[in-house]
């Protein structure tokens, strides 16, 4: 039997799961930070001159970096710039505080947040999750769920 | 019988009569008017029975809103244990400011028509913020049992001048007097009145039993009915995970303890609960 029609008010129930798997798993994200203690972004509240990539990362990668690493503290500052001078200075930066003590910076000025995350990888050596961790919620998973319990 | 025979008889008789032999009808009584009626407007049809049809909706929707809310919560496909929860919406959460991201409750409430609206106090385990309280008296026993019950400003009558001449920061979430100072702040009730911080017996805030009523209003959360629902901020994301369940179950007793008290014919029935918080997704948990 398919799950399709089983839940009512399905619409609104896949939205929430496509909502939350994306936490969980946003493609190329789902990494271990066991060597980073704090991570630092920042960068300006407009998106001009090249500061999308690491408000995108914000909004993406980190989302799921979280998800799977809740010990490592997560700063984000966003900077208000009004003039364009100061536009134009102000840096677009993601700090990465070690466990040791060390420091490391990864300049996002005019990059994509896919590349943002390839270089945070590299920096940390990060381990990805294993697919069995990461939690995938779907229908036919919820219906299957269900009839154990009713089991 | 007969009669009625013949009757019919003489009916036949008149109507197969040609006309000319019968006779105008002669009235009785004279003519009378009555005032103007207008007929009655005429939609159109299909625009009524829309109206019907939204209506049956909308009271289907009500009765099957009903129904879903008597279903355990662990039935739904958007539930999920309060732990787990919390790691979604934490993630969501990321990288706000933490008085920016706050969890919330909100609970679907049934009652019958006409029932007053639920409304009480939490006291959180945990409280959000340090909630800040300055006591006015005379007395100076009555200042001192206030700061030792946890008021953060105590003044006398001249810190009510202050007030009037403006030099006093009014960065309180609530002000106490007692009885022996209360005439002396009506000059100030203008400042006061529209920030809500005015003391009055009638609120409340104004007592001689000082520590006590800190007491009760330190780390206490109003809530209250609207549109069938209530909904309150409970935690911080920062908590940790035991902080933010004792806080829910605390509401859950509050709300519980409110519809007792509540006076209805009908039992008044707690619905579907979601955990979320201000840019997450909302999560069905147990109540």
């Amino acid at each position: 039997m398919s799950a399709a029609g089983t839940i009512t008010g399905q619409a609104r129930v896949l939205k929430q799961f496509s909502y939350l798997n994306k936490i969980a798993n946003f493609p190329n994200s789902a990494y271990k930070l066991p060597q980073v203690k704090r991570l630092e972004l920042v960068f300006k509240q407009h998106n001009a001159y090249g500061h999308m990539g690491a408000r995108k990362f914000w909004l993406e990668n980190l989302k799921t970096i979280n998800f799977h690493n809740p010990k490592v503290e997560i700063d984000v500052k966003r900077i208000l710039c009004e003039t364009k001078d100061e536009q134009l200075k102000c840096p677009s930066v993601l700090k990465v505080y070690f466990e040791d003590g060390k420091t490391q910076q990864i300049d996002c000025k005019n990059k994509r947040s896919g590349a943002i995350m390839e270089e945070l990888v590299k920096i940390t050596e990060a381990e990805k999750v294993d697919d069995a961790d990461i939690p995938v919620l779907t229908i036919d998973s919820f219906v299957e769920a269900q009839q154990q319990t009713k089991n | 019988m007969s009669l009625i025979r013949s009757a019919q008889k003489c009916q036949r008789l008149v109507f197969s009569q040609p006309q000319k032999f019968l006779l105008p009808l002669q009235r009785s009584t004279p003519f009378s008017t009555t005032s103007l009626v207008q007929a009655p407007k005429k939609g159109s049809k299909k625009a009524a029975d829309a109206k019907k049809q939204l209506e049956k909706k909308q009271q289907r929707r009500e009765a099957r809103r009903k129904i879903n809310a008597k279903k355990p919560a662990h039935m739904s496909p958007l539930f999920m244990e309060i732990p787990q929860a919390l790691r979604y919406l934490r993630a969501a959460e990321t990288g706000r400011p933490t008085n920016e991201a706050v969890l919330s409750v909100e609970t679907a409430i049934f009652s019958e028509r006409g029932v007053a609206p639920l409304q009480g106090a939490v006291r959180f385990p945990r409280a959000l913020k340090e909630t800040r309280i300055c006591v006015l008296s005379l007395d100076p026993v009555q200042r001192q049992a206030a700061l030792d019950a946890g008021a953060s400003v105590v003044g006398d009558s001249k810190f009510i001048e202050d007030i009037a001449n403006g030099t006093v920061e009014l960065n309180f979430d609530k002000i106490i007097a007692t009885t022996d100072i209360e005439p002396q702040l009506r000059k100030v009730a203008r400042i006061l009145g529209p920030k809500g911080l005015m003391p009055s017996a009638k609120r409340g805030t104004v007592s001689d039993d000082v520590a006590k009523l800190i007491g009760d209003t330190l780390g206490t959360q109003p809530f209250r009915e609207r549109n069938g629902r209530v909904a309150l901020t409970v935690a911080r994301c920062d908590f940790n995970d035991e902080e933010v369940v004792k806080n829910i179950i605390s509401t859950s007793k509050a709300i519980k303890e409110s519809i007792s008290n509540t006076k209805s014919k009908k039992p008044i029935i707690v619905g579907q609960t979601v955990l979320t918080t201000t840019h997450g997704p909302g999560i069905m948990i147990n109540f």
